[in-house]
């Protein structure tokens, strides 16, 4: 398939068409409008959809190539944050804190962007290794803890990351994902398809609405576009494909499928919106979410779903199938 | 028969309505009543989204403990979160059940 049709795909995929809808939806100030709880019911179903259909398929998977893929992406999760954190410091003059909390924004992971790759492989016919969403929910705290004692390291005396921890694990994206997975794996492929109908038919439908309101999210929070300034902007589209390169580097390197690496790049590229600022939020409160919101819902989710997904696909078609 | 006491309202931002709930149960509350809500201040819009969600606790107090609450609020949570809170004068019955 030519670069061009994949950027064409993903351009037309209704995922990206409906995103941009609720983009417009915002922008001619139209009174739709998701209920929050329908908002909630439709990020418990998702997350916990993807956890079940990966726990059912590690159940059938091979160790070698899990643990290979986990490594990768636990390692991505640690070492993201730490020169993150020296660029922003260093060239882009930020403080401690504000540093330590995007840092921990891009090194942890966005589940949405996450579940929008792998519909994207799906749709191409390139789905990737169906235990994926394990590697999604190893790397979703490592980075958080790893920016939290950066800032402690940094001096930044408040940083209270000990009080943080619990929350996190026991936030709603790690109990539903991880959790997801245990039920799956426990389940079986045979449990799985008893529940399929539900958790697998309707998938791609609800992630539409749910981008749809995600759009609007992100178009409000472009407001704030002009206090991020330059640099951070600079960072916000620079760094997922320093880091989606990276990711599909070492996806490749440890035997992933066309799929697998592009996802696992997607996963290196993606900034946490529903982990990372939770935690955040309490452990470094002087850290502005004007930065690390905006930075990561409003600039690099919207370039890695749209920019982002083909680019990592065309550079992992590059390594994975070139090298055959 | 009705007792004059305070209606202490707080609106605060997600990710510290937990903590507010548990000190003002430390600082003598006996039970409170949260929801979510909308709205807009100083600290921008929160219209219940990832980072801007807020909630809504309400609770009814003698006034001694209202003011231990809004002091804790003061010095723990007004520099750092989006958080406000105000009194007003009620009047309720079965005014033992609040004190």
């Amino acid at each position: 398939m030519s670069t061009l049709e994949i950027v064409r795909l993903n351009l037309l995929s209704p995922m990206v068409l409906s995103f941009a809808l609720g983009a417009i939806a915002h922008w001619v100030r139209s009174d739709l409008k998701f209920p929050d709880q329908i908002y909630a019911a439709m990020s418990i179903y998702l997350l916990f959809a993807i956890g079940l259909k990966g726990g059912a398929a590690l159940s059938e998977a091979s160790f070698a190539t899990v643990a290979g893929a986990m490594v990768a992406g636990i390692g991505l999760g640690i070492a993201i944050p730490l020169w993150s954190f020296a660029i922003l410091r260093k060239l882009g003059k930020f403080g401690v804190e504000d540093a330590a909390a995007i840092a921990a924004h891009y090194g942890s992971v966005s589940a949405v962007t996450f579940i929008a790759a792998t519909a994207y492989m799906q749709s191409l016919g390139t789905p990737a290794e169906g235990f994926m969403p394990a590697v999604l929910a190893a790397m979703e705290v490592p980075a958080i803890v790893v920016a939290l004692l950066l800032a402690k390291v940094a001096g930044s005396g408040d940083s209270d990351w000990r009080a943080a921890l619990p929350e996190v694990l026991a936030g709603k994206s790690i109990v539903l994902l991880a959790g997801g997975l245990a039920v799956g794996f426990l389940a079986g492929t045979s449990g799985y398809q008893a529940v399929a109908p539900f958790f697998a038919a309707p998938f791609q439908g609800v992630l539409c609405l749910f981008l749809l309101d995600m759009g609007m999210v992100a178009a409000r929070r472009l407001a704030d576009f002009k206090r991020v300034g330059p640099f951070l902007l600079g960072f916000a589209v620079i760094m997922p494909v320093v880091h989606g390169a990276l990711g599909v580097w070492l996806g490749a390197s440890v035997g992933l499928s066309v799929g697998g690496a592009t996802v696992l790049g997607v996963l290196a590229a993606s900034a946490s919106y529903i982990a990372a600022p939770a935690a955040v939020r309490i452990a470094l409160p002087d850290a502005s979410p004007g930065y690390y919101l905006t930075a990561s819902l409003a600039i690099t989710f919207p370039f890695n779903l749209v920019v982002g997904l083909p680019v990592y696909l065309a550079f992992a078609q590059y390594l994975v199938a070139g090298a055959r | 028969m009705k007792t004059p006491l305070k209606l202490l309202v707080v609106v605060a931002e997600e990710a510290v309505a937990a903590k507010i709930v548990e000190d003002i149960k430390r600082l003598g509350a006996t039970g409170y009543t949260m929801t979510d809500a909308h709205g807009e201040g100083s600290r921008g819009k929160r219209v219940g989204r990832v980072g801007e969600t807020n909630a809504r606790i309400e609770t009814v107090v003698g006034p001694e403990t209202a003011d231990r609450i809004l002091a804790r609020l003061a010095e723990q949570y007004f520099p750092r979160y989006a958080v406000i809170a105000w009194t007003s004068d009620v009047q309720v019955v079965r005014g033992d059940k609040y004190v």
